[in-house]
């Protein structure tokens, strides 16, 4: 089956500090794929390399085989770690401005992702708690069929019930059809849903492995191995 | 395009009302406060002007955020598209505010018996049609300049972008009219055509221009125009391509 992201020798530096060294990454279609890394490893560069929001410095990088740019924007949803609104808007204008923009993105699903979230579509997305903030950045990403989702960490200040809730909905909605790739260092809260991980660190990616192999092979849990690969 | 400006609108819409609503209670003080028409004058064109230049000021501030807002970067729409979409809401804004201007400015030479104005327009239509097309190409012009600068000082990580952003500018406008001067004797960069004034006499105060052509339909004005034009088309064009390739957010 052919794959929905495919980086080659993907280098990114700025000045002498190099973010991404030499990334090769092939990630096939129906998949929950778990970027772990410390603080700084690259997994934010990686994904906005992904969505076009950075440009590789070398290498080659495409997404369902178009190369990265005004097409493959169209077949990416990410959720960045900022929001994707404007302060003057409530949520009902966010859930317009997808809907505006998005041929893909789909209304009903929008709707039923905010019920789940309990979120208003009258409040003013500037007065939203962080929690509900990413609850509505994740119901604006999921709610598009997308053939690739970015999430970039998606429970990263969340308290446990609010991280649970989101997890509920990740599997809940994304297209089946499609990947996800889940960037995150809180691996305990999240390893159930994955299907795959990589592990990246300083920039270049040590392990890409599928979970239950990662058991099999070494009889870890992605945790333990994620605590051993990172350990100082 | 148009989906781009009703959300460019949306953001400034509270300055934009803002704008308004401070822009009619000045122009009301200044009609019911005060009695000398000189002042009146000079205070009413003082408040739209600081009106144009904060409306002016809105669209560039507008573009340099879409550069860099995740939200913005990540729609797929072409470039051009956001690059067009502030220059719009700028013009429209622009223009209201110049039709606005004009009306008052109407009403408050026909209330002062004013006329002498009115014959100069009626005498010279085409001066005065070119006259204020030649306003909205140098908004356009010094939008599209203004904004090839933001581009190329956003491409550039480094501190001192904002520097460069402002050198890029100075450079842009101070080169172009100085090829603009040497191709064509051209007057400022940005501006096609004002009242010629070599061909202007003063007659009982009247300004009179009986036997010339206007200034705009001359060969030089005309070859300025087109200069600016092509330049403008090219900037366009830089910025498309560094959006695509340099501009991260």
């Amino acid at each position: 089956m052919s794959s929905l992201l495919q980086m080659n020798s993907i280098t990114k530096s700025y000045g002498s500090k190099i973010a991404l060294n030499d990334v090769s990454l092939e990630i096939g279609p129906g998949k929950i794929v778990g970027l772990l890394g410390s603080n700084g490893s690259g997994k934010s560069t990686l994904m906005k390399m992904v969505t076009g929001l950075l440009q590789p410095t070398r290498g080659a990088l495409t997404v369902a085989g178009l190369p990265v740019g005004l097409k493959s924007k169209a077949l990416v949803s990410f959720m960045p770690d900022r929001p994707l609104t404007e302060s003057w808007m409530k949520v009902r204008d966010a859930i317009t401005f997808f809907q505006d923009f998005y041929e893909d993105f789909d209304i009903v699903k929008a709707r039923e992702m905010l019920q789940f979230m309990k979120l208003n579509e009258s409040d003013r997305v500037s007065v939203l708690s962080k929690g509900m903030s990413e609850r509505l950045q994740l119901t604006l990403a999921l709610s598009r069929d997308a053939k690739l989702y970015l999430l970039d960490e998606p429970i990263g200040g969340v308290d446990p019930v609010a991280r649970g809730k989101i997890l509920d909905a990740i599997v809940e909605y994304y297209n089946e059809d499609s990947s996800i790739i889940i960037s995150t260092h809180l691996v305990r809260d999240i390893e159930r849903i994955f299907d795959e991980v990589v592990f990246i660190r300083e920039g270049e990616i040590v392990m890409h492995e599928e979970v239950e192999n990662l058991r099999m092979k070494y009889g870890k849990s992605v945790d333990d191995m994620f605590k051993e690969v990172y350990a100082e | 395009m148009m989906k781009l400006l009703k959300y460019d609108f949306r953001r400034n819409g509270t300055k934009i009302i803002g704008i308004a609503v401070v822009l009619i209670l000045a122009q009301l003080s200044i009609m019911l406060l005060m009695n000398d028409i000189t002042l009146i004058t000079v205070f009413s064109m003082l408040a739209y002007m600081i009106a144009g230049v904060i409306l002016f000021i809105t669209p560039i501030r507008t573009y340099s955020y879409n550069l860099k807002a995740y939200h913005r970067k990540l729609l797929p729409v072409h470039p051009l598209k956001s690059i067009i979409s502030p220059i719009a809401m700028g013009c429209i804004c622009l223009l209201i505010l110049g039709l606005i201007m004009l009306i008052h400015g109407y009403v408050y030479l026909t209330v002062y018996d004013n006329t002498r104005i009115f014959h100069i327009i009626k005498m010279y239509p085409m001066d005065t049609i070119m006259s204020l097309l030649s306003a909205c190409w140098m908004t356009i012009n010094m939008l599209i300049t203004i904004f090839l600068a933001i581009t190329i000082a956003t491409s550039i990580r480094s501190k001192g972008s904002f520097w460069i952003g402002i050198v890029v500018f100075f450079i842009i406008v101070n080169g172009l009219t100085w090829v603009d001067n040497l191709l064509f004797g051209g007057g400022d960069w940005g501006g096609f055509l004002i009242f010629s004034n070599e061909s202007n006499s003063s007659v009982d105060g009247i300004v009179t221009n009986l036997n010339s052509l206007p200034t705009s339909l001359t060969g030089g004005k005309i070859g300025s125009f087109i200069f600016e034009l092509v330049c403008s088309v090219a900037f366009l064009y830089i910025m498309v391509k560094l959006i695509d390739r340099k501009v991260e957010a």
